[in-house]
C-alpha cells in the first residue's frame, strides 16, 4: 500500500475526529440523544426510572441522563387519552418500589384498583419514584414530567429527604447542575450549587463524556431484555431485615435535639414543588416509617430517625402544609413494624396495599374536586377528653361565661384555667385607649412558645385552616382582632425570656428606637390593648431573677394602659413548680388576668409535653377532632382565645 | 551575621508588640465587658459596669439565659467623647445558638458609654 495514501487517510481521519470533538463539545447533544429512545416503538417501555447495579441480571442500571431515563418509560410513549386522569407518583426508593414487583408497587395497586373520577375519567398512575432521598432530585424530576400534562401530583416524602446539607447528596442530582442551578435560581433555593462542578472543556468531549455514550448505549440495548422478560430488579428470597433494636444515638444527621428548625430543612424546595407543579393539585403524603418496639425504641423509631427529630419534622410538616393550604396526609404510623422489609421506609407488597387505600380514597377525594382529606368527624362531646382543670365544665363551655369575681384559692393549681376580668383591668383598659392603644390589637409577649407560627397563626390565615367544632361562638373575637394572630411580635421569640424582653440589645435594630426594649418596641408600634404573656420556660436556669423581671413586665405593661393577661407554662423543668407559683402570685397581686394554661393540659398523654419535658405535643387546630385534641397545642390555641374571648368581652364592661 | 538577626527580631518584636497595645483604654474595657457578658461571669461583669448600671448589665446577661452566646470577630475603638463619657463603637458580632439555630446581634449597632472613675474605665450603658 501506499504510504502516502495511509498517512493521508490517517490525517483526515485525525482531522474528522478533532471536528467532530469540537462539534460535540460545543453542541453537548446528550439531552438531545437522551431523547433517541427504541423504548416504546421496538422495544415497551419501562414502568418504572432505570436504577440498580446488576444489569446483567436485571437489565437495568443507574445512568444519569434523565431525558433518556424518561425515554424510556412506558409514560413518554403514551400521548395521554380524552378519558384518563393522569396521576404522577414522586418519591424515593419506597415509591419506587425496591423489592416489589411493579404491580407491587404503590403505582400498581393505585392502577389494579381500577379507580375513576366523578366524571368518569379512569385514574392511571405512573411511577416516578427513584432511588436515593432528596428533596431536590424529586423536583429536578418533576420538573422535567410536568410535559407529561398530569392532572394529579402525589409526592411522598419522609424526614431523610429534608436536611439541606444532603439535597446535592443524590448521584443523579450531582450528575446534572445543568438541571439543578436553574432551580436554585428560578426559585431562590438555598441549595450549594456553587460545590456541583460542571463540565470542563475536556470533558464535554466526545472521550470526555465516552461513560454517557456508553450508559445510553446500554440502556437501549437492555430495552430488548426488558420488554421479552418484565425484569428490572432482583428479588432475593433472604434479605437483611430493616433494623429492630437500635443504637442508644439521639442524634440526627449530626444533631441533637430537642428540636429541628425549619432552617435545618429544605422547605423552599419542598415549597418549590408546588410551585413547578403550578396549577395541578398535588398530593403531599409523609409516608409510612417502621416503628420499632426494640431495644432503644423509647429513644428512636428506626434506623434513620431519633423520636425527637421525627416528632419535630412531623409537627413542622403539618403545620406548613396547613399553612400554605396544601392537600396533605400524614401516613406516618399507618402500617405495622411487621410490614416492612429491608429498610424502615420499604413496604411488604401487604403494606403498599394499605398505603395504597389510603392514598386511593384521598386520589378519589380530589380527583373530584374534593378536600384530600375524610370529612371532619362529628363532634363527640363526650369522647372528647377534658383537660384537668378545677372547674373543666366551666372552663370548656362553649357559652363565655366569665365570673364577675376572682376566686382565691391557696394552691396555685387550684386556678382555672380561663381568667376572670378585674375591675382593675378594667381601668387599664380605659386608660390606654384615652392613650391611643388599639382596642382591636393584642400583642404576643414570650418566648418560642408564643412566638412560634403554632401560636394563633393559623387563625389569621385565609383559607381558615382551623375547625372550630362547638366553639363556633369565638369567630367573632377571631374577626374582632384579625391582624394580631399571625403578627410577628418584636417581643415573642425563640431563646427569650423575661430578661430579654426588658434589654435593649435583643430590640430588633430595624424597628426600633436607640435604647428601647424589645418589650417597649412592641407596645410603641402595635398598640395593643392586651397582652398576653407566657415567660417562664426560658428561666428556668435562674429563677431567683425570674420575679423581679416578671414586675417589671407587668408593670410597663400597666403603665402603657395595656392589660397583661399572665399565663402559666406547661413544663417543670426548674422542679419546684416555682416559677408557675410566682406567675400565679403576680397575677394575684396585680388584680390581672390569669390563663392557667398547666390546667389546661394535665389530663393529656404525658401531661402534653414531648420527650424533652419542654416542647408541647403537637396537632392541628381541629378543636372537633377528640383524637387532635390528645395533643397540648391544639390546647394551647383554643385556651388562649378563650382567654382572649373573655377578656376583651370583660373589658367592655363599665368599672 | 547572628547578631543581625536577633537585632533585627528584637526590633521587629518591639514593633509588633507596640502596634498592638495602643487600643484605647475605653475599648478595651468595652471588650472585656463583652467578653464577661457572653461568658456569664456576673462577677467579672460587676466590675466592669458602673454602679448606676450594674443591675441593667446584669439582667443583660440574665437575657443569654437560654442561648449560648459567643463573641465572633468582635473589635471596639474609641469614636469620640461627650462631656465625661468615652464613646466607644465595636465590630463583629454576638453569635447566639438556640436549638441549633443561630442568630447574629450586631455589635455595630450599638455606641457604648465608658466613663474613667477612680482611674478605671466601666461602661455605663449603650445607646
Amino acid at each position: 500500500m501506499d504510504v502516502r495514501f495511509l498517512r493521508n487517510v490517517l490525517i483526515k481521519a485525525a482531522v474528522l475526529f478533532l471536528l467532530l470533538n469540537i462539534a460535540f463539545t460545543a453542541c453537548y447533544p446528550l439531552d438531545g440523544l437522551g431523547r433517541v429512545s427504541i423504548y416504546n416503538s421496538l422495544a415497551r417501555g419501562r414502568e418504572r426510572l432505570p436504577f440498580g447495579e446488576n444489569p446483567q441480571e436485571t437489565y437495568t442500571f443507574s445512568l444519569y441522563n434523565l431525558e433518556a431515563m424518561l425515554q424510556s418509560l412506558a409514560l413518554d410513549g403514551l400521548p395521554k387519552p380524552a378519558n384518563e386522569f393522569r396521576v404522577l407518583v414522586l418519591g424515593d426508593s419506597s415509591i419506587w418500589g425496591t423489592l416489589l414487583q411493579p404491580v407491587e408497587t404503590l403505582v400498581g395497586q393505585l392502577n389494579a384498583a381500577n379507580l375513576t373520577t366523578c366524571d368518569g375519567r379512569a385514574i392511571r398512575a405512573y411511577n416516578l419514584g427513584y432511588p436515593t432521598l432528596s428533596l431536590t432530585k424529586d423536583i429536578m424530576i418533576l420538573e422535567e414530567a410536568m410535559r407529561y400534562q398530569p392532572d394529579l401530583i402525589i409526592w411522598s416524602v419522609t424526614l431523610q429527604a429534608f436536611p439541606k446539607d444532603i439535597q446535592l447528596a443524590s448521584p443523579l442530582v450531582q450528575n446534572n447542575p445543568h438541571r439543578v442551578r436553574p432551580l436554585k435560581e428560578q426559585y431562590d433555593l438555598d441549595l450549594p450549587v456553587e460545590t456541583l462542578s460542571e463540565p470542563n472543556f475536556w470533558q464535554r468531549t466526545l472521550i470526555g463524556q465516552r461513560r454517557s455514550l456508553a450508559d445510553w448505549l446500554r440502556l437501549q440495548l437492555y430495552a430488548p431484555m426488558w420488554s421479552a422478560t418484565g425484569i428490572d430488579q432482583l428479588y432475593p428470597a433472604d434479605y437483611e431485615p430493616a433494623q429492630r433494636d437500635l443504637d442508644p444515638d439521639e442524634t440526627f444527621n449530626n444533631w441533637s435535639g430537642p428540636d429541628l428548625g425549619f432552617e435545618q430543612l429544605s422547605f423552599d424546595v419542598l415549597s418549590a414543588g408546588f410551585e413547578i407543579a403550578g396549577e395541578t393539585p398535588v398530593l403531599l403524603v409523609n409516608e409510612p416509617i417502621l416503628i420499632s418496639a426494640g431495644q432503644n425504641s423509647d429513644l428512636r423509631y428506626n434506623f434513620y430517625y431519633p423520636r425527637w427529630a421525627y416528632d419535630s419534622y412531623r409537627a413542622m410538616l403539618g403545620e406548613t402544609a396547613g399553612l400554605n393550604a396544601w392537600s396533605y396526609l400524614d401516613l406516618w404510623n399507618l402500617v405495622p413494624e411487621s410490614q416492612f422489609t429491608n429498610s424502615a421506609i420499604h413496604l411488604t407488597p401487604q403494606g403498599v396495599s394499605m398505603m395504597a387505600e389510603a392514598v386511593g380514597d384521598a386520589l378519589n377525594r380530589m380527583s373530584c374536586g374534593q378536600s384530600a382529606q375524610p370529612p371532619a368527624p362529628t363532634p363527640t362531646p363526650t369522647a372528647t377528653p377534658l383537660p384537668a382543670t378545677a372547674t373543666p365544665v366551666a372552663v370548656l363551655s362553649p357559652t363565655p361565661t366569665p365570673t364577675p369575681t376572682r376566686p382565691v384559692y391557696t394552691d396555685w393549681r387550684d386556678y382555672p384555667v380561663l381568667p376572670t376580668v378585674s375591675d382593675t383591668a378594667r381601668e387599664i383598659y380605659q386608660r390606654g385607649l384615652a392613650l391611643g392603644n388599639n382596642p382591636a390589637a393584642f400583642s404576643k409577649v414570650g418566648d418560642c412558645e408564643t412566638g412560634s407560627d403554632w401560636f394563633l397563626r393559623t387563625f389569621d390565615v385565609q383559607p381558615p385552616l382551623y375547625r372550630l367544632g362547638e366553639y363556633e361562638y369565638l369567630q367573632e373575637m377571631i374577626l374582632y382582632f384579625d391582624g394580631s394572630f399571625a403578627r410577628r411580635s418584636i417581643v415573642a421569640k425563640n431563646g427569650f425570656n423575661a430578661a430579654t424582653a426588658l434589654s435593649p440589645i435583643w430590640a430588633d435594630p430595624e424597628v426600633c428606637l436607640s435604647g428601647e426594649t424589645p418589650l417597649a418596641c412592641e407596645y410603641r408600634i402595635h398598640k395593643p390593648s392586651i397582652a398576653l404573656i407566657a415567660f417562664g420556660t426560658n428561666d428556668t436556669k435562674n429563677p431567683a431573677r425570674f420575679e423581679g423581671d416578671l414586675r417589671k413586665i407587668i408593670e410597663i405593661t400597666i403603665e402603657a394602659g395595656i392589660v397583661p393577661v399572665l399565663s402559666t407554662k406547661a413544663d417543670n423543668l426548674e422542679g419546684d413548680n416555682s416559677i408557675n407559683e410566682t406567675i400565679v402570685k403576680l397575677a394575684v397581686e396585680y388584680d390581672i388576668p390569669l390563663w392557667n394554661f398547666w390546667a389546661a393540659i394535665q389530663d393529656l398523654p404525658d401531661a402534653g409535653l414531648r420527650a424533652d419535658k419542654m416542647h408541647l405535643t403537637w396537632a392541628q387546630n381541629y378543636f372537633d377532632d377528640p383524637e387532635t385534641m390528645e395533643k397540648a397545642w391544639p390546647w394551647r390555641n383554643l385556651t388562649a382565645l378563650q382567654t382572649l374571648d373573655i377578656v376583651w368581652r370583660g373589658l367592655q364592661e363599665t368599672p | 551575621m547572628k547578631t543581625k538577626i536577633l537585632y533585627l527580631a528584637f526590633v521587629l518584636s518591639l514593633v509588633l508588640v507596640a502596634c498592638t497595645s495602643n487600643a484605647s483604654p475605653a475599648a478595651t474595657a468595652v471588650e472585656q465587658y463583652l467578653t464577661a457578658l457572653v461568658g456569664k461571669q456576673s462577677d467579672t461583669l460587676s466590675t466592669l459596669v458602673c454602679a448606676d448600671w450594674e443591675s441593667q448589665a446584669l439582667m443583660e446577661m440574665d437575657s443569654f439565659g437560654a442561648v449560648a452566646p459567643e463573641l465572633k470577630d468582635a473589635a471596639c475603638q474609641e469614636s469620640g467623647t461627650e462631656g465625661d463619657l468615652t464613646l466607644v463603637t465595636c465590630t463583629g458580632q454576638i453569635v447566639t445558638t438556640y436549638n441549633d439555630e443561630k442568630s447574629e446581634l450586631d455589635l455595630s449597632d450599638w455606641t457604648y458609654e465608658v466613663i474613667q472613675q477612680n482611674g478605671v474605665w466601666l461602661v455605663c450603658g449603650y445607646r
